[in-house]
Formats: structure tokens, sequence, C-alpha cells
């Protein structure tokens, strides 16, 4: 009996020595593995883009003589525009009869305005105001201006083109209908630069300041840096919504052409920065990080991974400036498993 | 009427038999219960959640070995801890064997100046607990910078004076003849000691080794004062704090530090009785 107990005992004690080397090998395989990052110094900047289009900063308007019949409207609106391009034309058939019948309306005008020279005082007694011979004087000029118009266009051919490069913004007249004189095409001139205005939402306002560098990348693929915001104001179609306007240089954008207005802000150098993917937010929003620290237990040195609550000064989607860090603390970037507070860690090396 | 007085004796005895023992069907019984059944009856001691009392079954109402499989593999530090308590008591007893041993054959077998001033000294020591030697012993083992390794507990182990005192009423009882036909036959002292001595009182050392392994296995107050660093802590001081969460792993852990002694001690268990009574002995 004393035997077997001895046997036993010493059974136990083999038992314990198997099971130390299996929970120790049990400990290494669970222990989260972690990779870890120092805080560093860093300005923490944000990036905002939008879409818009590119703009002329002028708009122009290109009149036909009045009372013009069209015949055909050769542009549409948003279309961009060279310089002699056919905007419209006009009927030529009408184009000649109102040219005929100015010029009979001349004729008599004209020959009323002979008769009334020799009847000087039938009509000039009273000596004061515009004689009828000073009014028929001034219609006339007037007819044989609008005449002249007509004639200039018919010669043309009765073709309305553009006097500059740009893109159209209004189209007032349509074939059939008789031109106003009054804005019947309206165009954006690029000829003096280009503005690009893009909508930008209310969380990207903290970002739009006058001293914003501001990018603009073109369909192509180009990229022009180094400008700045030129007006920024709410938008009042759109509550909550704001019109920043760009000016760009025409020669490296098509006016009419799509850009994104990309908005880089923050200069602000934060001392303790980590990688976004190192910060955490709990389910009542408050941020933390996970800190490694070496502790002292009952199997030895080893490290935890320590939950610290975090204030956030300032971040951005690669990275967050936090207070009370220290450049000596070491966060935890990311583990192969979930981690809790407390619990011990393996740091694999970078 | 006989037969009654000791039907009765016999309840009584049962009842404080099983009312001494009930500890350790507490512990087997706690060691395979799941986490809900141990929760759902120690909440009210372990997380003082109100009024009521703590319940208890005698057997588990859904045995499972859980809670030292979460031990044994989850659990590291148990195992460190089970090590330096073997390490701690294995020292002790070896350097007992070989300090205490010798020195209770001195007192036993030799005459000398101030031999039973001295005994009586050691007797005195044996009285003494450690709450009144801790500071002096705390000032030589600093000064020895033997702070926070393991011979801050093994060496005052070693120079512990319970064994000399139980051998010595051993040593005392080999016959004086044996001892002097030895030295007519030409052994020296220690060949004396050696085969004479320590296999006439081999019971004797084995109560001595039972008793002083049941002690140190069981040392709490030593390692709290000399060892700063936790990973040199006995399985003693496992288990500082029970929660509802670990409160199985608490009571498995328990059963598992119980075994070491109960197998030494029913190993042991007839010398110990010698041993026992050795110690009743009157010089």
């Amino acid at each position: 009996m004393r035997y077997y107990l001895i046997k036993t005992t010493l059974g136990f004690f083999l038992f314990m020595a198997a099971f130390t080397i299996i929970s120790r090998a049990v400990f290494g395989i669970t222990a989260p593995q972690v990779r870890t990052v120092l805080p560093e110094q860093k300005k923490i900047t944000h990036h905002v883009s939008s879409m818009g289009q590119a703009m002329g900063k002028q708009e122009l308007a290109v009149n036909a003589p009045a009372d013009v019949k069209v015949q055909r409207v050769c542009v549409a609106e948003g279309e961009p525009i060279r310089e002699g391009k056919t905007l419209f034309v006009a009927e030529p058939e009408e184009l000649s009869l109102t040219i005929e019948n100015l010029q009979q309306e001349l004729k008599a005008l004209q020959e009323a305005g002979a008769q009334i020279q020799e009847e000087p005082i039938r009509f000039g007694q009273s000596g004061k105001g515009e004689t009828p011979r000073t009014e028929s004087t001034v219609e006339e000029k007037t007819l044989q201006r609008h005449l002249q118009e007509l004639r200039d266009l018919q010669a043309r051919g009765g073709r309305i083109c553009a006097d500059g490069r740009g893109l159209i913004t209004e189209v007032n007249v349509k074939a059939g209908d008789k031109t106003t004189g009054n804005g019947d095409i309206r165009y954006a001139d690029a000829s003096q630069g280009l503005i690009i205005t893009a909508r930008f939402n209310e969380a990207d306002r903290e970002y739009l300041k006058k001293k914003s560098s501001i990018t603009v990348e073109t369909e192509s693929g180009a990229s022009i840096s180094g400008l700045r915001i030129r007006s920024m104001a709410a938008d009042k179609e759109m509550p909550g919504e704001y019109l920043v306007t760009v000016e760009v240089s025409d020669k490296k954008l098509k006016i009419g052409s799509m850009a994104e207005i990309k908005v880089e802000s923050g200069d602000t150098l934060y001392d303790a920065c980590i990688p976004r993917e190192a910060l955490h937010q709990s389910e009542k929003g408050a941020y933390y990080v996970y800190v490694v620290k070496e502790e002292e237990t009952l199997i030895g040195r080893h490290l935890t991974a320590v939950r610290a609550d975090v204030a956030v000064s300032d971040k951005n989607e690669e990275f967050a400036a936090l207070e009370d860090l220290t450049a000596e603390d070491e966060i935890i970037l990311e583990a192969d498993r979930e981690l809790e507070d407390g619990c011990r860690i393996r740091r694999l090396e970078p | 009427m006989k037969r009654m007085k000791a039907r009765v004796v016999l309840f009584f005895l049962g009842a404080a038999a099983f009312t001494l023992s009930y500890p350790v069907f507490f512990l087997l019984t706690g060691s395979f219960m799941g986490q809900d059944e141990l929760r759902e009856n120690l909440q009210v001691c372990l997380q003082w959640s109100g009024e009521g009392y703590a319940r208890w079954r005698l057997l588990p109402l859904y045995p499972t070995l859980r809670s030292y499989v979460e031990l044994l593999m989850d659990r590291p530090e148990f195992f460190t801890m089970f090590w330096n308590s073997v390490k701690i008591t294995a020292g002790v007893l070896a350097g007992q064997l070989l300090i205490g041993a010798p020195a209770a054959w001195g007192f036993a077998r030799y005459r000398f100046p101030f031999r039973k001033s001295f005994f009586t000294i050691y007797i005195i020591f044996m009285m003494l607990p450690f709450q009144v030697v801790q500071l002096s012993e705390y000032l030589v083992l600093n000064s020895l910078h033997l702070m926070d390794t393991l011979w801050a507990v093994i060496l005052p182990g070693i120079f512990s004076t319970f064994p000399v005192f139980v051998l010595y009423n051993f040593f005392r009882q080999v016959p004086q003849s044996l001892i002097e036909a030895a030295r007519l036959d030409g052994a020296s002292e220690w060949k004396v000691f050696l085969h004479i001595g320590i296999p006439i009182s081999f019971p004797g050392i084995t109560a001595v080794l039972v008793l002083q392994f049941v002690e140190y296995w069981n040392l709490l107050e030593q390692p709290v004062t000399f060892f700063k660093d936790k990973t040199l802590w006995p399985l003693s001081l496992y288990l500082p704090e029970i929660t509802p969460e670990n409160a199985g792993a608490s009571l498995a852990a328990s059963v598992l530090a119980m075994m070491p002694s109960l197998l030494v001690f029913f190993a042991g268990q007839e010398y110990l009785e010698k041993g026992i009574a050795a110690t009743a002995i009157k010089e």
C-alpha cells in the first residue's frame, strides 16, 4: 500500500510537470499577437473634396438684330464654343423681306422728312422742344442702323457667330421664333480665366479656409495645385451647404469640364499622433487606446494590453492627435484577435 | 443500555467527523460544479449582493471537469507557484536531513559541556512563533542579500529546531551496546551514525519529513515577508481573490494543492504516528 502511494505521489508530480509544459504552450498560443507603434510628432491635415464644373469668369451675351426669324439654332446650353462658331442662323427669305420692308419704310420716312423741310412754319412755330424734323431724323438714323445690321447679317449668310471662346450658358432663341435683340445667346467667357464652383457640406465647413491649400484634379487626371479659395458662401438653394469658388488658369482646364476641388487644411503640429487603426471608440462614444505595459506577474515579466481613455485633439482619415500620451507610450496598432483590458499579449517584431 | 450508549457516542463522533471533513467535501464537489451553478450558490457571499445565505449541494447538479481544464490549461501561474512550493519544501527537507539529523545525533549520543543548556535553548527556539523572529530573520537575510530569493525561506527552514527535537528522541533509543559493538569492530563515528543511527531511526526520520513537508508545503507568512518578487510565491499564496468567475478554478486549485500533502501523509502515516509519539517522550 505504501509503495502504491509513493508511486501515486510520483505520478502526480509527473502529471503536474506535463501540464506545466502544456499550459505554457497554451499560453503562448492563446495570447494575442500585436503590432505596436510609438506616438510621433505630426501635422494632422484634412482633405475634403467635391466636384464642380469649370466656368468662365464673366458671362457675355450674343445678340442678333431684333425681329429676325431664326431658321436654326446650332448650340445648346453647356456646349463649349470657340470664336467664330455659328450660334444660330437667320431665315434668309424672311431676312430679305425684312430688309426690303425696312428699305421702303426708310424711303417713306426720308420723303416725309423732305416735305417737312419745305414747310418749316407749319411745323416749327413754337420754337420749344423737338421739331417733327428732328424726330424724323432720329427715327431715320435708327432705321438706317437696323437696316445696316440686317444687311451685315445677310452678308454673313444669316449666321450669328461667337466672338470669343467659352461655354454656352443660356439659349433664349428657338428655331422659328424671332430674335429679341436682348441676349439671345449667353455664354461664359473663357478668355479671362476660369472658375470652378463646387458644393461642400456642413461637416467640411471647418476645413474650408482662405489659407487652405487647394488642388484641382481634372477629368484627365491632371493636377493643378497651389490654388486658393476665391469665395465661399452659403448656398441659398440648399441650406447647410456651401458654394466654394476657385480660380484656375484656362490653359490647364477646359471650360465646361468637370474637376474635383481638393481642399487640404491643418498646419498645427501635434506631439502625439497615432494611426487611426490604433484608436478605438466605445459604445458611449469615448475614445481609448490599448497601451503596452510590462507587468510583473506570477509567471514572470510579461506584456499586457491596458486600456487608456484618451482625448482626441484632432484626427483625419489616417492619424489622430491625442492628449495625455507621451512619446514613450507604446500603442497597440493591431492584434490578431480581440483585446481586453489587462489581457496578456505577445509583441510581434516590426 | 451499553449498545444505546455506543450508538449515541458513534452518532456524535460521526457528526464531528463530518463537520471536520466538510471543507474537503466542499472543495471536491465545488471543483466539479459548473460556473453557473457556482455563481448561483456563492454569489451572495462573493459579490456581497444583498441579503441571504450561500447555498451548497453535496453533489453537483451538472458535474463538469471544466474548472480543472481551465486551471491546467489556462493558468500557467498555478504551475509556477506549484513548483516554487516543491523547490522550497524539497530544499528545506534535504537541508534538514543534512543538518538536523547529525545535530540531533550529537545531542542524543555525545556528552559535552552545556549540552542540556543548548538543548533547552533549542526547545525554546522551537516554541517561538515566526512573528517573534521575523524581524531578526529579515535583518540577517537582508544583510546576506538573500531577500527575494528562495534561500530566504529555505535556509531558516533547514536550521529549524523541530526536526532536531524529534530525531533526538529517536536517536536516544538506539541501544548504547550496539554503538559500542560497532566501535569495537572499528567503525568510525560517522559510520556508526550512517549505518546504525539512521537505519534504526528511519521511522523517526520519515515522520519528521512528513510533518515538515506539510509544514513547508503550506508555508504562508515567510513568503509574504521575504518575497517581494511574485514569481517566487509558493502555492499557498495562490488565489488572493476569489470571484464568481474564478471560483471553479480556485476550488480545483485547492484540491490539487491538497493532493501532495494527502499523498505524503498517507504514505508516511505509520511513521508519523511514531514520530508524534516520540515527541511526547520526556527526556
